[in-house]
């Protein structure tokens, strides 16, 4: 598991793209946690480094499709989308990175009960 | 159910790829050395088999493993083409990204929606996916109080429930019997 912090700037655009998403999904309330399913195949790898929770994929025209995969809080699951979608576009903007980045795809793998979440 | 056709369609494939080498070996065997192994078919089991059903028509064990044949393949085409039931409910697809929900989450959240509704002691969601997007089927059984009505307890849950449900194109389903002694209301 890596955030952007822990992936090294000579990391590949798309490992970099996927640590990013990853923090910035984590920061939106209402998100619990990522979740790289049961066998650990929702992730990205490059150069023996791993984030759980979102796969990024190279697309036509060097952009990068990620695909983050939640465990949300009992909220409202379109505006939760709407948020974690805002929330990395802003801060792909900020890394320079948000022309790289196509539309986020969000796909909630489980819902926790926020007393559940806060243990 | 099309997931056991499917598992049942690899096992016979693999098994009907396995019968049909050995049925090759076999006939390429008969063939190469076959007046050295002594195989021949007049006179065999298999050459009065085919002269019994010449002449008699069709047997009644032949018509039934034949029809059994047919059932079977038509299950085998059904479990090969039929797509498979969706695992996952999709809210949004479009030029903003896509948003879908696993169905253990979404019967999680309804299952939880429908027990905050007034009167409700205690709520079950199950949750069918159909086969085409955006189609399924949200079957919700809320335990009352004795004290609520099941037409009222009904209406509470479904207009809890209905956004929710509308936005991953579920039709609705709810039931209201009463509730066990003790249990306490929302």
């Amino acid at each position: 598991m890596s955030s952007p912090a822990q992936v090294p700037t000579s990391a590949s655009l798309r490992l970099r793209l996927a640590a990013l998403v990853r923090a910035a999904a984590l920061a939106t309330p209402g998100v619990v946690d990522l979740d790289a399913g049961r066998m650990g195949i929702r992730m990205t790898a490059s150069e023996g480094l791993r984030v759980d929770g979102v796969v990024c994929a190279a697309l036509p025209g060097g952009r990068y499709q990620a695909s983050v995969h939640l465990v949300a809080a009992m909220v409202a699951l379109h505006p939760l989308a709407d948020a974690v979608r805002a929330r990395v576009q802003r801060d792909a903007a900020i890394a320079g990175m948000a022309a790289r980045l196509a539309p986020v795809e969000v796909a909630v793998e489980d819902v926790r009960a926020p007393v559940e979440a806060s243990l | 159910m099309i997931l056991l056709l499917r598992g049942l369609l690899r096992l016979l494939g693999f098994l009907t790829l396995i019968a049909l080498a050995l049925l090759g070996l076999g006939v390429a065997l008969a063939a190469l050395l076959g007046d050295r192994l002594g195989v021949r078919l007049e006179g065999s089991e298999v050459s009065r088999w085919l002269e019994r059903l010449e002449g008699n028509g069709t047997q009644t064990l032949e018509a039934v493993i034949g029809g059994g044949m047919v059932l079977l393949g038509l299950a085998l085409l059904i479990g090969a083409l039929a797509p498979l039931r969706k695992r996952r409910a999709v809210l949004e697809q479009g030029e903003h990204g896509t948003l879908d929900a696993r169905r253990r989450a979404l019967t999680q959240l309804f299952t939880a929606l429908a027990e905050r509704t007034r009167g409700v002691t205690r709520a079950k969601a199950k949750l069918r996916l159909g086969r085409r997007p955006r189609h399924g089927r949200l079957v919700l059984r809320a335990e009352r109080a004795r004290t609520t009505e099941s037409t009222a307890v009904r209406e509470a849950v479904r207009s809890e429930v209905g956004a929710l449900a509308d936005a991953f194109g579920l039709k609705i389903r709810v039931r209201a019997p009463l509730g066990r002694r003790g249990r306490r209301v929302q």
